[in-house]
């Protein structure tokens, strides 16, 4: 696999963590969870936008070297 | 054949009468005996066993008596209930019995507890030197409470520093194949959201004998069928298992990279990866 590819499978895991936990942070009944979740959540966007401008990045990268 | 009817009679009426009267004096009296509850339990046993089998006995005098003997357990609890002077006349008061680790022979004395007795309690309380406790209270009920030194307590996830979940009761929202609509309601949930987990389970709710969720709107079910192999609900734990293998993926590309600014941007990513694990984790075991 590609580094191109197993970026884009990380981002895509965090993407989907993100959405998890914005369900969970909403779901939950004890306030310190319902925190930690959303603390969470708010990590796993700055996370996902680095990674997606990697990816942009990457991709410029590959067409350069092609 | 009539004394015999007559004792069917007599009991029958006995057991709802004493059935009631039981519930009237409340579930406290059920667990914490103090000495007047003592004696009051045998003097009813006694007035019970007496008006069934003496049947020559009138059987309303006996209700009388019976009713008397509920009647002033009631009345003491409602005093006691108001009046702390006459609370601890009537249920009696806590007895120091070890203070600063030190064993108060005058107070076993006066309780009439040999050093046997008390040694027998620390023991079912998990305590075998005396030298271990701090203070040791005799209670009213029997009970001997028991606080060991500060460095004999077990430890507490605050004394580790470690963030545990705030554990509420699960709600039983499906019992005996039923659902229950009002512990569903009090979960926050409803009938969609319960028939979409055991989909995802892919189960169906008649096959459900018992279903529960947790705090954290988990669901843990128990099948009629036990040849079938128990559902897990493993959402929590496959998230956390995802979030430590892209912080591991991250790692890894950081190493991996020659560009200065991808491997500056892998590492912080990272560490930001482990915080959200750190944080989380409690939650997604």
């Amino acid at each position: 696999m590609t580094v191109d590819a197993q970026v884009k499978n990380s981002y895509f895991t965090v993407k989907q963590a993100e959405a998890t936990m914005i369900q969970l942070g909403l779901k939950a009944d004890d306030n310190a969870a319902k925190h930690a979740f959303q603390s969470a959540e708010q990590l796993l966007s700055l996370v996902k936008n680095d990674l997606q401008d990697q990816l942009i990045f990457l991709a410029k990268e590959e067409t350069e070297y092609e | 054949m009539t004394d015999l009817l007559n004792i069917l009679l007599r009991s029958i009426a006995l057991v709802f009468t004493l059935f009631f009267f039981t519930k009237w004096l409340g579930k406290k009296h059920l667990t914490k005996l103090n000495i007047f509850d003592y004696i009051h339990s045998i003097t009813v046993g006694g007035l019970a066993a007496i008006l069934i089998l003496q049947i020559q006995v009138n059987f309303f005098y006996g209700l009388l008596a019976l009713f008397t003997w509920f009647f002033i357990p009631f009345l003491f609890r409602l005093i006691s209930l108001k009046n702390k002077a006459a609370r601890d006349f009537i249920e009696g008061k806590s007895t120091v019995m070890i203070q600063n680790g030190k064993i108060m022979e005058d107070n076993l004395k006066k309780e009439d507890y040999s050093t046997d007795d008390l040694l027998q309690c620390l023991r079912q309380e998990k305590i075998f030197s005396v030298a271990d406790v701090e203070f040791a209270l005799l209670e009213p009920s029997g009970d001997l409470s028991v606080l060991p030194k500060s460095n004999k307590q077990a430890i507490t996830a605050e004394d580790l520093n470690i963030t545990v979940p705030n554990l509420q009761a699960p709600q039983t929202i499906i019992m005996d194949g039923r659902i229950m609509l009002e512990p569903l309601a009090n979960a926050g949930l409803n009938i969609a959201w319960l028939t979409t987990e055991l989909a995802k389970l892919n189960i169906t709710k008649e096959n459900v004998f018992l279903a529960q969720v947790d705090s954290n709107k988990q669901l843990i079910v128990d099948l009629y069928d036990d040849q079938l192999p128990q559902p897990e609900m493993m959402e929590l734990p496959m998230l956390l298992a995802n979030l430590e293998k892209t912080a591991a993926d991250l790692q890894l590309f950081s190493l991996a990279t020659d560009n200065t600014n991808s491997k500056e941007m892998y590492e912080l990513n990272y560490e930001r990866m482990q915080e959200i694990i750190n944080l989380t984790k409690p939650y997604l075991k």
